[in-house]
């Protein structure tokens, strides 16, 4: 997995969810981070989608619960 | 405040802020600047969509519009009884301003969804009972608040239900939604402070594929994209700029190669570029643009190096200029640093110098403005001229919100106010700048690879230029293998890039002294020290011949700039008459000095 896009992803999980991109593992998810709530996922989702021209499926949006996820998600849409 | 200014300037100028990510990182860490004494404004914003990523757009338009932004997002869905009830959270928080986001698909749907289902009845009742709502939201809040109120308007539908039938026999769907966004616009300015967010013109300038995401409306009921509400943000700003009177009032003009193609006092009166051509049609269309601009009560005021003459004939004589003298409420035609002429301006005017917007091709001229003068807007036309006019039409800090019969006449207004006031402060700044420009004055004398650039200069040059010779390649060839003469030139570079050959001088050798026959350069560089430079070098060489130096000025109809340019360096007044001043330096006062931001690398000892 490309560095530079899981650093970036980190970056924007932080701004979005009001915390340091250096507290971003591979653990984070949105049963450990309070601030991952629904409107705040929207961001996430609309953020990405921006950023990388991908569009995920509804059942992508779902399912993108982890920082973990998020990486997997991208990588089948060929951002690497 | 200056200090704010200054660190809200750096933020922007050194980083892009893009994206949704990028806008929530920005807005977190201006949060963090100590910006003490920007002007808040409190924007209460009521919706039927969902906007929630608007919040960091609207605090970095804010930010980028000099104001502190204090957001109150009300909730999705509530905005007739936030607005009808005068004890709602939307007046406790006493909004400067109330800005109101609709979409078609929440408040009349079936003008989206089933327009083919409308007869022309009940279409006119749905849009008579839209337009009744909607002023009567702007209605409800003047009723209970003071806020400047902004309503969207809708978008157009990109692919109408009646496909290409649309609006044949029947009213169409893009005829019936762009007739009610007139209707509600001229509503709402009929009510004084109320204004419509033309999120029409908004989504035409993206496009609908970059405006609009239909997944995320079924979704989540957010149908904009961030494009989309990055201008949102960004439009709204035009309305919250003039109520902390944020709008500039001025734009300052250059006026070779910005409103007319070439620089006037070299190509000649019939040559430059303003027409119907290629090469000057550029030029028509950005002076119309100003015009426009002019209308809006905007002043629009001249500074140019040059002189007055060359100016004034473009401007009374020339047959395409759009712009008249009259346009131009105020002149500053001379060879003083622009950044003074700016502050002379704005104290004629009498409006702040963080109200002027500076328009300039030169780099130079704009990082000087920049630097000494951070509160101004420069806007550097450096690009392609075709472009010119979309560049003064995208600057969205000149809108005032209303427009009187005093602003339309402004102009002469102003015009009419001859008497220039005094300046408190005198500007230290522009000394500064030159420190910081690295400059490099390199002097050497004229080779066969530079003899044709210096012959060209000779020729072309009119402005500074003390004796304007005419000497041809030939007269130079002969000069430069003849003994008892120099023929030198100057090349000039700074932390902008190579100015190139920009200089040239003749000096003869006599028994008793040195004579200048020639000494003139080209106006790109002016106002540097470059000329200052250059002559200390001539005088270092002259110097080792223990003699005096003598100079004379030719005045011409153009070269008035270069009147003062010798005694200005020490040079003493000896005999003058109508066609000529005389002037010498005795050998003991050789060499001058050179100014102390010039790395002047003298080359004129290096020969054969």
């Amino acid at each position: 997995m490309n560095n530079h896009v899981e650093l970036r992803v980190k970056e924007m999980m932080g701004a979005l969810f009001n915390m340091s991109s250096a507290d971003i593992g591979p653990g984070t998810s949105v049963d450990n981070v309070e601030s991952w709530d629904s409107l705040n996922h929207m961001k996430l989702v609309m953020a990405l989608e921006e950023a990388y021209a991908v569009e995920f499926t509804e059942l992508e949006v779902a399912e993108l619960l982890s920082l973990e996820l998020v990486m997997l998600t991208l990588l089948s849409k060929g951002v690497s | 405040m200056n200090d704010t200014r200054a660190a809200l300037r750096e933020f922007f100028d050194n980083r892009t802020v893009e994206g949704l990510a990028g806008h929530e990182e920005a807005a977190a860490s201006l949060a963090k600047l100590n910006l003490e004494g920007l002007p808040s404004l409190r924007l209460a914003v009521l919706r039927t969509v969902t906007v929630e990523p608007l919040d960091a757009y609207l605090r970095v338009a804010g930010y980028r519009a000099g104001l502190q932004i204090e957001l109150t997002l009300h909730n999705l869905g509530e905005v007739e009884t936030l607005v009808l009830d005068r004890d709602s959270p939307l007046y406790r928080e006493n909004p400067d301003a109330v800005l109101v986001l609709l979409n078609l698909e929440s408040v009349a749907p079936q003008l989206v969804n089933r327009f083919t289902d409308l007869d022309d009845g009940s279409l006119e009742a749905v849009l008579d009972g839209l337009e009744t709502r909607i002023l009567g939201l702007a209605k409800g809040i003047a009723r209970h608040s003071g806020a400047l109120i902004i309503i969207s308007n809708f978008q157009l539908p990109v692919r109408p239900s009646w496909g290409i039938l649309d609006g044949r026999g029947r009213p169409g769907q893009r005829d019936a939604i762009a007739g009610l966004n007139s209707r509600i616009s001229q509503g709402l300015s009929q009510m004084g402070n109320a204004y419509t967010l033309d999120i029409e013109r908004l989504t035409a300038i993206l496009g609908d594929r970059a405006a609009n995401d239909p997944r995320n409306w079924h979704r989540a009921q957010a149908p904009w994209k961030p494009a989309l509400l990055e201008a949102i943000a960004r439009e709204s700003m035009r309305y919250l700029r003039p109520l902390r009177s944020l709008n500039k009032k001025c734009v300052v003009l250059d006026c070779d190669n910005v409103l007319w193609g070439g620089v006037a006092a070299e190509v000649g009166f019939s040559e430059i570029g303003l027409g119907p051509e290629p090469s000057g049609s550029p030029f028509v269309s950005l002076q119309n643009g100003l015009r426009a601009i002019s209308a809006r009560g905007v002043v629009l005021a001249v500074c140019s190096k040059n002189d007055r003459g060359v100016v004034d004939e473009v401007f009374y004589q020339h047959p395409n200029m759009v712009l008249t003298p009259e346009d131009i409420a105020t002149w500053r035609v001379n060879w003083d640093d622009k950044a003074s002429n700016i502050v002379d301006i704005a104290a004629e005017l009498n409006i702040g110098i963080d109200s002027i917007v500076f328009l300039d091709d030169s780099p130079f001229e704009c990082g000087l403005v920049r630097q000494a003068l951070p509160e101004v807007e420069v806007v550097c036309l450096d690009g392609n001229p075709g472009n010119f006019r979309r560049i003064i039409e995208e600057l969205d800090y000149i809108d005032p919100l209303s427009l009187t019969e005093e602003d339309v006449q402004r102009t002469s207004l102003y015009r009419g106010e001859s008497q220039r006031r005094e300046l408190a402060a005198q500007l230290g700044t522009v000394e500064e700048y030159l420190a910081t420009l690295n400059m490099t004055v390199e002097v050497a004398r004229v080779d066969q690879s530079s003899v044709s650039r210096v012959a060209q200069l000779i020729l072309k040059t009119n402005q500074f230029n003390t004796t304007t010779p005419r000497y041809t390649e030939t007269d130079i060839r002969a000069m430069m293998d003849g003994a008892g003469c120099i023929v030198a030139s100057m090349r000039v570079s700074d932390i902008y890039g190579d100015s190139g050959l920009v200089g040239a001088a003749i000096l003869f050798f006599n028994e008793s002294h040195v004579e200048l026959d020639a000494f003139l350069m080209s106006c790109r560089v002016i106002g540097r020290g470059a000329e200052d430079a250059f002559l200390a070098a001539l005088t270092q060489e002259v110097s080792k011949h223990n003699i005096g130096l003598v100079a004379r000025y030719v005045p011409t109809r153009k070269n008035s700039l270069v009147e003062d340019f010798l005694p200005r360096c020490g040079l003493k007044l000896i005999a003058t008459d109508e066609s000529c001043s005389n002037y010498a330096l005795g050998a003991d006062a050789l060499p001058l000095t050179t100014p102390a931001h010039v790395h002047l690398v003298n080359k004129l000892a290096d020969h054969e």
